[in-house]
């Protein structure tokens, strides 16, 4: 039989799987019920990852993760798998797609489609141009990082070989 | 981050869920392999299920992952965690349709020219870990009892 989720996973990596991914500031309590950790382990894991700079507590003691380090988080990712190619393909796939739209809709931003809204169009018209609007603002949002991933690509990536091949270094010779 | 909602962006929020997911699923163990698609900000992840683990006359299986943390943190997610082999294709939904009530449904047919069945489901939680490990185990019972 499949293991479930407690059987496969420790309290830790529960508490951090379920933390790291909150979209909105949650409580001990919350994590704890969502996690299945008794109240003291969860709060004790919360802390420790707030230390870490992965949580950020909010004035009320809710957890939330911090955007800053999700931000380069997100960027790492991009660089460690993926091929350079891939990117390069996606910012091609987000520009096709931008093409698409300027085209669809007679406009040449996210912000001129934006201002359509404004027009006299049926309800059904005006929530697909909501709908569009925001995978646009996400696709600039992708479409950014991912020009960044591309500028970082190798320095990051010397950086896993140089660890590689200097694994024997001290931390004054890697700097 | 101040707390008060002022730097949500669901975008975001939808691909660290997805990011997640994806981490579970790598974790599972009747997952052989996980992708996340696009790769800037994930819409999706599709996963194919290691069929041979289960004791089902399926080839192949592909579970399809799709995660939208909503416009604003008090907002619902919607996501689906559907299904495909050569034997029909199933899922099970968190998004308003109009052929059933409320939000969870599961909905199945036993080939792409047939018509879905719906039937009402209820989510025992929203955070995209719990879900995984939720749904991963309704796959696996579904497929056996096949």
């Amino acid at each position: 039989m499949v293991d479930s989720w407690t059987d496969s996973t420790t309290a830790r990596e529960r508490v951090e799987t379920i933390a790291t991914t909150l979209s909105e500031p949650r409580t001990v309590n919350w994590v704890a019920e969502q996690a299945e950790v008794e109240w003291d382990t969860a709060k004790r894991h919360l802390a420790s990852l707030a230390d870490a700079g992965l949580l950020t507590v909010t004035d009320d003691g809710q957890y939330v993760p911090d955007p800053t380090r999700a931000y380069f988080d997100h960027l790492r990712d991009l660089i460690l798998e993926n091929e350079r190619s891939e990117l390069r393909a996606e910012l091609e796939a987000i520009a096709e797609r931008a093409d698409d739209w300027k085209q669809r809709y007679g406009v040449g931003s996210p912000e001129e489609l934006e201002a359509t809204l404004a027009d006299d169009l049926p309800g059904d018209e005006v929530s697909e141009r909501r709908r569009i609007l925001r995978r646009w603002e996400q696709s600039q949002r992708s479409r950014d990082l991912i020009r960044k991933a591309l500028a970082l690509y190798d320095d990051v990536q010397s950086l896993g070989d140089g660890t590689a091949e200097r694994s024997g270094s001290t931390v004054e010779e890697a700097g | 981050m101040n707390g008060d909602g002022s730097s949500y962006d669901a975008a975001e929020a939808s691909h660290r869920a997805l990011r997640s997911i994806q981490r579970e699923l790598e974790r599972h163990p009747t997952i052989s392999t996980v992708r996340g698609f696009p790769s800037g900000a994930y819409t999706q992840v599709v996963a194919e299920v290691a069929i041979d683990r289960l004791e089902t006359d399926a080839t192949e299986g592909t579970l399809t992952v799709r995660w939208f943390a909503g416009e604003t943190p008090e907002k619902k997610p919607t996501f689906s965690f559907h299904y495909s082999d050569d034997n029909g294709d199933f899922g099970w939904h968190h998004e308003p349709n109009p052929h059933v009530d409320g939000w969870g449904h599961v909905q199945a047919r036993p080939d792409s020219t047939a018509t879905y069945d719906y039937e009402p489901y209820a989510f025992s939680s929203d955070s995209p870990a719990r879900v995984v490990w939720e749904m991963m185990s309704q796959l696996v019972s579904t497929l056996q009892s096949r």
